[in-house]
């Protein structure tokens, strides 16, 4: 008996008797059970939604809620491996674990808002999307979302490629209060490109939760004001680093709008001809953003290895609420309750269009860039808020309740259409997204009856129009809720990513489809010997089973992969660049002619370096 | 979702509408031709290697919603999958979410909200001739918190006792508390299928976690893995000396 015991001791040993186990507070938990000691690995990116511990024991793969999913190490407790998809907001299969018991605050099951989201000029597969800890922290906040980063995605391979934080992010803190409420962070409203993709502009907006604000409560202001007034807003400038995988902060601006309290920012516009941007907000003042050399003493600034210092400054200032007539004599703006608004520049840059104005009575103001006048206003070209404006060639889309294709030059209305009458229903979540190349736009559109909310389960349209054509050019129903709508800048289609985190192509000519499966179907990921690219695919595709998989047992799978031959063929990536980054996925040759392509780079190649 | 005891390449897939995929992941072959099950909604679904006849097979366990809180534990083998009829192993209420399996399906786990149900064969392990002649004797006690997850493992059995394997058994719950079981089955009188209420075990409780445990695994560490081959060399030594 006493051998027994000792050979059960021992095995426990060799067994290990660890458990290791994660949560909602990102820590990964490793439990002793001998001696009672914990260990710790604390600060993962989001939310463990499970863990899987490889057949020999050597590794773990833990599944986050943001998309994502890491492999650890046992020994070190180090990652060997991170694949992530798209971690734009997403609707849950699963009820989360965490609402099992009833709590101070439940989770949202609900999307507010659209996602903010903008596409690599210089790298048309990369697109940017707004995007926080993880899926639950990024809902927090009901209408607010706490989203501080953006992920650079390249949607044909179907990769993350960075996660880089635009904004006051706390991934190292505790992300729930005192009293058990998360914690709300800053989220990412508007993002935009300088037209040679050097340039990232962005904007991001905390206010406090009503509910932190109580104990302010003094009366005098309601609980509403004293959230706006504690509002920050930032309007940050970026440049772009090598590859289009990292941002470097040059220029932040506090409070760009700013009245007796911070001011939203409605809209950010780049001018697609030079390097400059211009943003609208509450103040009424559209602002133009330039870089300026910085300087030293008289001297340009350099960096250490010698290349020039930028720092953007507004360039103009365009008070449009001007009153002069004013009884006391003096200049004033007139303040515009619930103001909305919204700009964008003529193609070639020479003229700014504002959209501004209180409920129903927003005007458009056309400015000359040169020289900051107003040339001329357009009135009751809104009904309800400004939701849009973007100029294609001469014609000016305007959105609102209504959907107005004005063209300026000839001064007519092209068309107009009441979105309420056409969708049946409430407008939130309301996108537009233009493609000036083929003269043509693209609606998105929750479909909702009045009253709903976008939920699990509620379906998008989205319909293109051209801007000659009161009918529609294309119609379609997605089976998800679309959450960003983005145009590209060299082809004349747009990409849509949905509440499944799928991501969609849509172009003329060719149907509507999910941008990574060709490429799965031939599996050109194993020609080149990136081996670990095929599950990846699958956890971002949509089938929905895959990217909700529970067990997620693939991860050991996936570790297997690491350990096949490698084809030793290596090929430079600008040769495989310049066959895939020929266009976006949907402006691309067939399919065929680029396996052609990468199989004759796979050929060629020994030949040549054994020439070497 | 779980990968294929029989084939490293194959990985099974359940869609909670009823479909079923045999998908090989390393081609991407069987995505178009799923097997399609007539049934409410699949909760959980797990993989393990029976020994039917003279060949191993892929035995999938369902777990299928049969009513609004119940669910019922069914087997499926290929062929029963596509004549859409496997053997129900077992019938539970209480709104079972959760199925696991370990040692090729010699245990059953299945998790209801807040009680296990711990199923073992009983039928000797080598004569199974078909799927339908798999029986399972199930035994089940309760927990005082909701159930967010579990794991279990079978820990080196003594040989003595063979018919009853030692199962260590820990489980993440909804409020935070992790509680480990170890030898999960030694509480439970042999002979026919039991019911303790809670209080007759007594788990090991462990709390950190806030909130609700969404994982738990029991693990290797990785030191002791570097221990085992030392371990099998000592075995050897011993041998050759006695």
């Amino acid at each position: 008996m006493g051998l027994q015991t000792l050979l059960r001791t021992i095995a426990n040993l060799i067994q290990g008797n660890y458990l290791i186990s994660g949560g909602s507070e990102g820590v990964l938990v490793l439990w002793q059970l001998d001696t009672g000691k914990k260990d710790f690995l604390p600060h993962l990116s989001a939310s463990i939604e499970n863990i899987v511990v490889s057949p020999r024991g050597s590794s773990y793969a833990v599944h986050l809620d943001d998309n994502s999913t890491m492999v650890l190490s046992t020994a070190e407790m180090k990652p060997t491996t991170y694949v992530s998809g798209i971690q734009s907001l997403s609707f849950s299969d699963k009820r989360p674990k965490d609402s099992l018991v009833r709590r101070v605050w439940q989770e949202p099951d609900e999307i507010s808002t659209s996602i903010p989201a903008v596409s690599n000029p210089t790298n048309p597969a990369q697109i940017l999307v707004s995007t926080g800890n993880g899926q639950k922290s990024t809902l927090a906040e009901g209408n607010a979302l706490s989203a501080p980063y953006l992920q650079i995605f390249d949607v044909e391979s179907s990769q993350s490629v960075a996660k880089q934080a635009v904004a006051r992010a706390n991934p190292t803190d505790s992300r729930v209060t005192t009293k058990g409420y998360p914690i709300v962070e800053p989220t990412v409203t508007q993002v935009a490109f300088s037209h040679n993709g050097k340039w990232l502009a962005t904007v991001d907006e905390w206010q406090p939760p009503e509910r932190d604000v109580e104990t302010l409560l003094d009366g005098s202001d309601s609980v509403a004001d004293i959230c706006t007034e504690r509002r920050e807003v930032y309007l940050k400038f970026w440049e772009a680093g090598q590859g289009g995988t990292s941002f470097h902060l040059v220029s932040r601006i506090n409070e760009a709008h700013y009245t007796t309290k911070p001011q939203t920012v409605f809209d950010l516009a780049s001018d697609p001809s030079s390097t400059r941007f211009a943003t609208i907000g509450g103040d009424g003042i559209a602002r133009v953003w330039s870089p300026k050399l910085r300087q030293t003493d008289g001297l340009a600034a350099t960096g250490p290895e010698g290349e020039n210092l930028w720092r953007w400054s507004c360039t103009q200032s365009i008070h449009l609420e001007r009153t002069i007539d004013q009884e006391d004599g003096l200049d004033g703006f007139r303040t515009v309750v619930n103001a909305s608004g919204a700009l964008d520049f003529s193609e070639d840059g020479s003229t700014l269009f504002v959209a501004y104005g209180g409920s129903a009575e927003a005007v458009v103001y056309i400015i000359d860039t040169d020289s900051g006048e107003i040339r001329d206003k357009l009135f009751g070209m809104f009904n309800g808020d400004v939701k849009e404006l973007k100029a294609i060639s001469s014609c000016l889309v305007m959105l609102s309740d209504d959907l107005r294709v004005y063209n300026v030059v000839s001064d007519e209305l092209h068309y107009g259409v009441g979105l309420k009458k056409m969708f049946r229903g409430p407008l939130p979540l309301l996108q537009l997204a233009v493609s000036r190349q083929s003269r043509s736009f693209a609606l998105a559109v929750p479909l909702l009856r009045s009253g709903e909310s976008a939920k699990k389960g509620t379906v998008s349209e989205l319909v293109i129009f051209s801007i000659d054509d009161n009918q529609p050019q294309l119609v379609r129903t997605f089976p998800h809720l679309i959450t960003s709508l983005i145009s590209t800048k060299s082809s004349s289609g747009f990409i849509v990513v949905d509440s499944a985190a799928q991501v969609w192509s849509v172009g003329i000519g060719a149907e509507s489809s999910m941008l990574a499966q060709p490429l799965a179907d031939i599996q050109l990921d194993k020609d080149v010997s990136v081996a670990d690219e095929g599950i990846p695919l699958r956890l971002t595709d949509g089938d929905d089973d895959a990217a909700s998989d529970e067990e997620m047992q693939d991860r050991d799978a996936d570790e297997e992969v690491e350990d096949y031959d490698i084809h030793p063929a290596v090929i430079a990536p600008q040769r495989l660049a310049e066959i895939f980054n020929a266009g976006p996925a949907f402006a691309m040759p067939p399919i065929e002619d680029i396996f052609y392509q990468v199989a004759e780079l796979l050929i060629s190649k020994p030949v040549t370096s054994s020439a070497a | 979702m779980a990968l294929s005891k029989v084939s490293a390449n194959l990985v099974w897939v359940a869609s909670s509408d009823g479909r079923i995929w045999c998908l090989d992941w390393t081609d991407g072959s069987g995505a178009d031709t799923p097997f399609t099950l007539e049934v409410k909604k699949v909760l959980d679904l797990n993989v393990s290697q029976v020994q039917i006849g003279q060949t191993f097979e892929d035995v999938l366990l369902i777990l299928e919603k049969t009513s609004h809180s119940g669910g019922q534990v069914v087997a499926y083998d290929r062929k029963a999958l596509a004549a859409r009829s496997g053997k129900a192993l077992h019938t539970c209420d209480d709104n079972p979410h959760m199925l696991r399996s370990a040692g090729g399906s010699s245990v059953i786990v299945v998790a209801t909200k807040n009680s296990v149900h711990i199923g073992l064969p009983k039928h000797k392990g080598k004569d199974v001739k078909a799927l339908g002649s798999l029986q399972y004797q199930f035994f089940s006690f309760d927990l005082d918190d909701q159930i967010a997850t579990f794991d279990l493992r079978l820990p080196v059995q003594s040989k003595k006792n063979s018919s009853r394997p030692t199962i260590d058994l820990t489980v993440g719950c909804a409020r935070g508390t992790i509680l480990v079981f170890t030898d999960v089955l030694a509480k439970f009188p042999s002979g026919a299928s039991a019911t303790t209420r809670k209080g007759s075990l007594q788990p090991r409780a462990l709390h950190w976690h806030p909130k609700a445990v969404h994982g738990v695994k029991w693990s290797q560490d990785g030191k002791n893995w570097d221990f085992k081959p030392c371990y099998a060399q000592s075995l050897i030594l011993s041998k050759a000396t006695t």
